[in-house]
């Protein structure tokens, strides 16, 4: 598939050198996307008594995690072992597998931004695109969101919550970028040329060591655009093709190493 | 005529159209929420789950809140906010919440707990204790003027690293005011034992430091390989009860530089460390080669202004601070600020009563702390009043339980959490109204004794005005920030003290233990919130079993390998485990996660993995006489 | 004989069309009409009365945040701005007249000074609906639950922003175009505003709000805009039908 280029590209540069891994993306990440945590029990199923309870987080094959931690090693015995932190939220590659996968075009690449998308009422859980994502980005909804008594009515208003039984997946805190344009607009400044910080991602705010940064990649007055070209900055499985529009940064080596080292044996383990 | 029904059927829009309304029904189901929509704002407040509390803005909508973001303005943010509180607002929702005072198990109104408050209050004369798991609130104030008006000076604070702090300079050095660390102007951080980056002191205010500090150097030391050494460039193995012998072998090579402070004590300093912590004798001691500490003191040595940041005991605390003081660099003294109840404690006077020693009293106020669940053998008490918001072991096991607003429901400040470069007021106002029959715990104390205030709305009101602040600069989030420093010509190297309490002291069990604590697990009063579980890494949590990890040399040591079923003893307890390997462990050193197992909370916290607490040794420092756990063995049996 | 003349007929054209037109009739005549459902707005609110009668301008009540986001039904805080009534004062009184401050219809019918001195309508079937908000609503601290003729789901992300600058008198030209879309009759007399081209035609002169009228499947109303008219507008106007344009 032939790459989809955008006069902007939104982009994220993540300093692995920066990140200790601490969580407060992925917890960000789950009150702006109205993500559920995970209860066992589902007061409206009435067959309880028949049914296994539903999943376990520690379970991270059914975790709902938009934004991901992994944990990488050097694979060195002690005491030279290092370890470092791999913030994974969705690369919204520039040549998606995702995309051409999906039978009912509930995912597409289509929007100024080059931001991928997923239509939750369109998706019909068929999860080809799933199993096409060399990321693990995607998630499935084996369950329908429930919030424990009186947690529902503080939701986010960025997110459509999701039913049991569709796919979806880190979208750059895409309704923020919506937002910014809105606000640009009131300020009466140009929607299509936000200032560096106007439109970020919850996970972006977040990061008390401001790990990741977030921008227009095409845009040289954004900070990504520079962080981006750096000699330390790479993309994930490059030999792929994707073109993801996620960077890393790293002055180590074996971290820039494993980035490209799909399937090599050892190493990343979640 | 059914035929053509049918057909003329399919010339309407009827089946069409219902058949659209049917398929957006399928996408609408009731128990899927709706979203509520308006204006979306960002309130400035404190949050208080966290140990050092985070400044942060809570964002709602239509009135609601819905999430936590952090305070850009705020030095103790920067923007940033800890992984507890980042959940606050799902915290403040959940069902877990304490609904109305409980007498035993028994829903009671606040008139009947007033009365049976005021009743053991006037019956336990002196007797009286207070146990806080708020180290930076002006609530403690209120706590400790009231133990004052009954001749009680029993104030406890939950065990941490400002105790440790303050024990060693204001008590064994005889210094006055706060100890705080530049991390950010420092170019060479030496993290001897604080894990600065993920758990230790302010953890926010520090990774924003470690984040804005271009070209600065951070080394950790420490049995561990934390989530903060994953990010330092050097991690310098030392077991924890060898921390203080280690800092002193690094004082050996930057007194052999010539370095020397006026202190009184210094010229017996010296000679203590230059005959008993000789790189060489550390060695034998600790297992930390000379080597590695030459090439630490060096880097402090060459550097324009290093700083030392301790954790662990009150000796690693004290040989620390000597160490900074011969460096002379980042370390920084803060002034206290003013109290607003003129007959409470200073902070130094709270922190001086050491709760591992135990605990025991006729009258029992627990707030905001959870002793049932760390120190369970540790405290006793006739009648135990807990003050908090979530049910906790505490709360379950107390005779009269008082539920106090969430942060985002009170009025709470954040006065120099300890860590901080220098002394910095943070207030937080409600942001939204407490929807439960709840009270804030000033407010009931203020109503039990005559301390000159009527509300606490009107202490932290008097304490904005002691400290020369801006109510209104402080209500918009913007933190109060005083740039002095006491006098610190009287200090001492503690050298006669340090000497011994050095000597690293290990338990008799096969492997040592290192605790740590990771802040989407919990910490020892907040256990872990509603989306924090999918973000426990396999590396602490397999279902509802603890994980320990160890490296490969230990492990086949102990004859265990990945996935081996563990129970790990010591302590007064046992604790069971899975075994995983991490080679980010010292030989013969087990790192078990604190913060889980907890017996009562949610169902993300509780039955979780298995509680570390019970399985640590507490210690007596040899002649400091500070409590401490660092040492701790356990035997381990494959099960 | 006659039985089987009888019995073929049943099968042959003319029943046939019977039937045909029978559900043709029902399809097109009856059977939409089940489909909604008519739910009157919780409060008679007269758009008449505060526009002409008080001289409102729209953007009082419904306009721009700083954000750029758009303030649709006004909040208590803005109706109080003139329906002053003081919530803490209300109370006091009502609990003064020993009246269960959640019994609204007690409230109303007590006629409290506190409350009536406030009313700012002359009629009495105006004061009544403006008691009824005051009583029910704003002294309760509660918002009034209105019924949104152009609901749109939570998937939906509609900015008022990006479509304040369309011009009825612009679209005019596409008006052939835009028949299935938008009402014909709005381009007749492009008025000041361009709220008519997807909101009830000239809202700001009605009087008693119009019903409701909610789908019995889907919860929606009846006036929820499809995405294809959505996107024929889009198109139309050469605007991005991108699924992240709208969706959220």
């Amino acid at each position: 598939m032939q790459v989809k280029e955008f006069k902007i590209k939104w982009g994220m540069v993540i300093d692995i050198d920066k990140c200790t891994g601490c969580g407060a993306c992925m917890i960000g990440c789950q009150v702006e996307n109205n993500i559920a945590p995970m209860t066992k029990k589902d007061p409206y199923n009435y067959v309880q008594a028949l049914t296994k309870d539903r999943d376990d987080p520690s379970n991270k094959l059914r975790t709902l995690t938009w934004m991901n931690i992994y944990e990488l090693s050097n694979g060195q015995p002690y005491p030279n072992h290092e370890t470092a932190y791999l913030p994974r939220p969705c690369m919204q590659c520039g040549s998606p597998a995702c995309v051409p996968v999906c039978p009912v075009v509930a995912t597409d690449k289509n929007e100024e931004g080059g931001i991928v998308s997923q239509i939750y009422p369109r998706c019909i859980g068929c999860r080809y695109c799933m199993a096409a994502c060399p990321y693990h980005a995607r998630y499935f909804n084996w369950w329908d969101p429930l919030w424990p008594e009186g947690m529902d009515k503080g939701l986010s208003t960025a997110v459509s919550p999701r039913p049991r039984g569709v796919v979806e997946k880190c979208n750059f805190c895409h309704s923020r970028y919506l937002d910014a344009k809105d606000k640009a607009r009131q300020e009466g400044s140009d929607p299509m040329n936000l200032p560096d910080g106007a439109y970020v991602t919850a996970c972006t705010d977040i990061c008390p060591t401001k790990a990741i940064h977030f921008g227009d990649l095409n845009n040289p007055e954004h900070k990504v655009y520079e962080l981006s070209r750096s000699k330390h900055a790479f993309r994930l499985l490059e030999k792929l093709g994707l073109h993801p529009q996620v960077y890393y940064m790293s002055e180590r080596e074996w971290v820039r190493k494993q980035g490209d080292n799909y399937n090599a044996g050892g190493g990343a383990h979640h | 005529m059914t035929v053509g029904a049918t057909v003329g059927i399919l010339f309407t829009p009827t089946v069409w159209k219902a058949l659209d309304d049917v398929s957006i029904w399928t996408q609408n189901w009731p128990w899927i929420p709706r979203l509520k929509y308006g204006e979306n704002k960002a309130v400035a407040t404190v949050s208080k789950m966290c140990e050092s509390g985070c400044a942060v803005k809570v964002r709602t909508v239509a009135g609601e809140a819905f999430g936590t973001m952090g305070n850009t303005e705020n030095p103790i943010s920067g923007g940033g906010v800890c992984p507890l509180c980042a959940n606050g607002v799902q915290v403040k929702n959940s069902p877990n919440r304490i609904k109305s005072p409980m007498l035993k198990g028994e829903a009671v109104t606040w008139d009947k707990a007033k009365e049976i408050v005021a009743e053991k209050l006037a019956a336990a004369g002196s007797k009286v204790a207070v146990i806080s798991g708020d180290q930076t609130g002006t609530i403690n104030e209120v706590f400790s003027a009231l133990l004052a008006s009954k001749g009680s000076d029993a104030f406890y604070a939950m065990p941490c690293d400002m105790q440790s702090a303050c024990k060693a300079w204001n008590g064994l050095m005889g210094g006055s005011g706060q100890v705080g660390y530049d991390m950010k102007g420092a170019d060479v951080v030496l993290l001897a034992g604080a894990d600065a980056l993920e758990s230790w002191g302010p953890t926010v205010a520090n990774m924003k430091a470690f984040a804005d500090n271009e070209g600065g150097k951070f080394i950790f030391a420490g049995p561990f390989q934390t989530k903060t050494a994953s990010v330092t460039s050097k991690w310098v193995p030392v077991p924890a009860e060898g921390m203080a012998a280690f800092t002193l072998g690094i004082c050996y090579y930057v007194l052999q530089a010539g370095k020397s402070v006026p202190a009184a004590d210094f010229d017996q300093f010296k000679a203590m460390v230059m005959s008993g912590y000789t790189p060489a004798k550390v060695e034998a001691a600790t297992g930390v080669k000379a080597d590695a500490m030459a090439e630490v003191a060096k880097q402090l040595l060459t550097a324009k202004s290093p700083v030392v940041v301790p954790g662990g005991s009150v000796g690693a605390h004290a040989a620390a601070f000597a160490l900074n003081l011969l460096l002379g660099g980042g370390m920084k003294v803060l002034p206290e600020f003013a109290k607003a109840v003129g007959s409470a404690m200073s902070r130094a006077e709270m922190m001086k009563n050491d709760i591992l020693q135990g605990v025991n009293a006729d009258l029992l106020f627990v707030y905001e702390a959870n002793p049932a669940y760390v120190l369970a053998d540790q405290v006793k008490a006739g009648f135990t009043v807990a003050f908090d918001c979530v049910n906790t072991e505490t709360t379950a096991a107390a005779d009269l339980v008082l539920p106090i607003p969430h942060s985002y429901e009170r009025v709470d400040d954040l006065a120099s959490p300890y860590g901080l470069p220098q002394a910095t007021y943070t207030m937080g106002a409600p942001v939204c109204k407490a929807s439960l029959d709840v009270m804030n715990a000033g407010d009931f104390v203020l109503g039990l004794a005559d301390l000159g205030f009527e509300s606490f709305q009107e202490v932290i009101d008097a304490k904005v005005s002691a400290i020369g602040a801006d109510a209104d600069s402080l209500v918009e989030g913007n933190a109060f920030v005083l740039d002095e420093t006491p006098d610190v010509s009287g200090v001492t190297l503690a050298a006669s003290v340090l000497g011994k309490a050095a000597s690293p002291v290990k338990g008799t069990g096969a492997v040592a233990v290192a605790p740590y604590t990771l802040l989407n697990v919990g910490t020892a009063n907040q256990a872990t919130t509603p989306n924090a579980p999918c973000t426990i890494s396999n590396n602490q949590l397999v279902g509802d079993k603890l994980v320990v990890m160890m490296n490969g040399t230990t492990a086949k040591k102990l004859g265990v390998s990945v996935g081996s079923k563990v129970k790990l003893s010591g302590g007064s307890g046992e604790c069971q485990a899975l075994v995983q390997l991490f080679e980010g462990v010292m030989d013969g050193v087990v790192a078990a996660p604190l913060g889980m197992g907890h017996t009562t909370g949610d169902e993300f916290s509780k039955g979780k993995g298995d509680n570390v607490y019970k399985i640590l040794t507490v210690s007596s420092e040899a002649a400091t006489g500070a409590s401490t756990w660092a040492g701790s063995t356990v035997n381990v049996a494959k099960i | 004989m006659e039985e089987r003349k009888a019995s073929k007929r049943c099968g042959g054209v003319f029943p046939f069309i019977i039937g045909f037109l029978a559900t043709c009739i029902l399809g097109w005549a009856v059977i939409p009409g089940l489909f909604f459902e008519k739910v009157e707005q919780p409060l008679r609110f007269s758009h008449a009365i505060h526009v002409d009668g008080q001289g409102m301008d729209c953007e009082t009540c419904h306009y721009f945040r700083e954000d750029g986001s758009y303030a649709g039904f006004p909040t208590n805080e803005v109706c109080a701005e003139c329906h002053a009534v003081d919530p803490g004062e209300a109370m006091e009184a009502i609990a003064e007249a020993g009246i269960d401050p959640k019994d609204t219809a007690a409230i109303m019918a007590a006629n409290l000074d506190v409350i009536e001195g406030a009313l700012a309508s002359s009629d009495d079937e105006n004061k009544k609906a403006e008691r009824e908000y005051v009583v029910k609503y704003l002294i309760q601290g509660k918002e009034v639950p209105w019924l949104n003729y152009q609901y749109q789901p939570d998937n939906v992300y509609f900015s008022h922003k990006a479509h304040e600058g369309l011009d009825i008198a612009e679209l005019a030209a596409m008006k052939k175009d835009l028949s299935d879309v938008v009402d014909p009759a709005v381009f007749d007399e492009p008025g000041e505003h361009n709220c008519n081209l997807c909101h009830l035609k000239d809202i700001q002169k009605n009087d008693t709000p119009p019903a409701f009228q909610r789908n019995v499947l889907s919860g929606y109303s009846k006036m929820t805009m499809k995405m294809w008219k959505c996107e024929r507008c889009h198109a139309l106007k050469g605007q991005p039908n991108a699924c992240y344009t709208c969706h959220k």
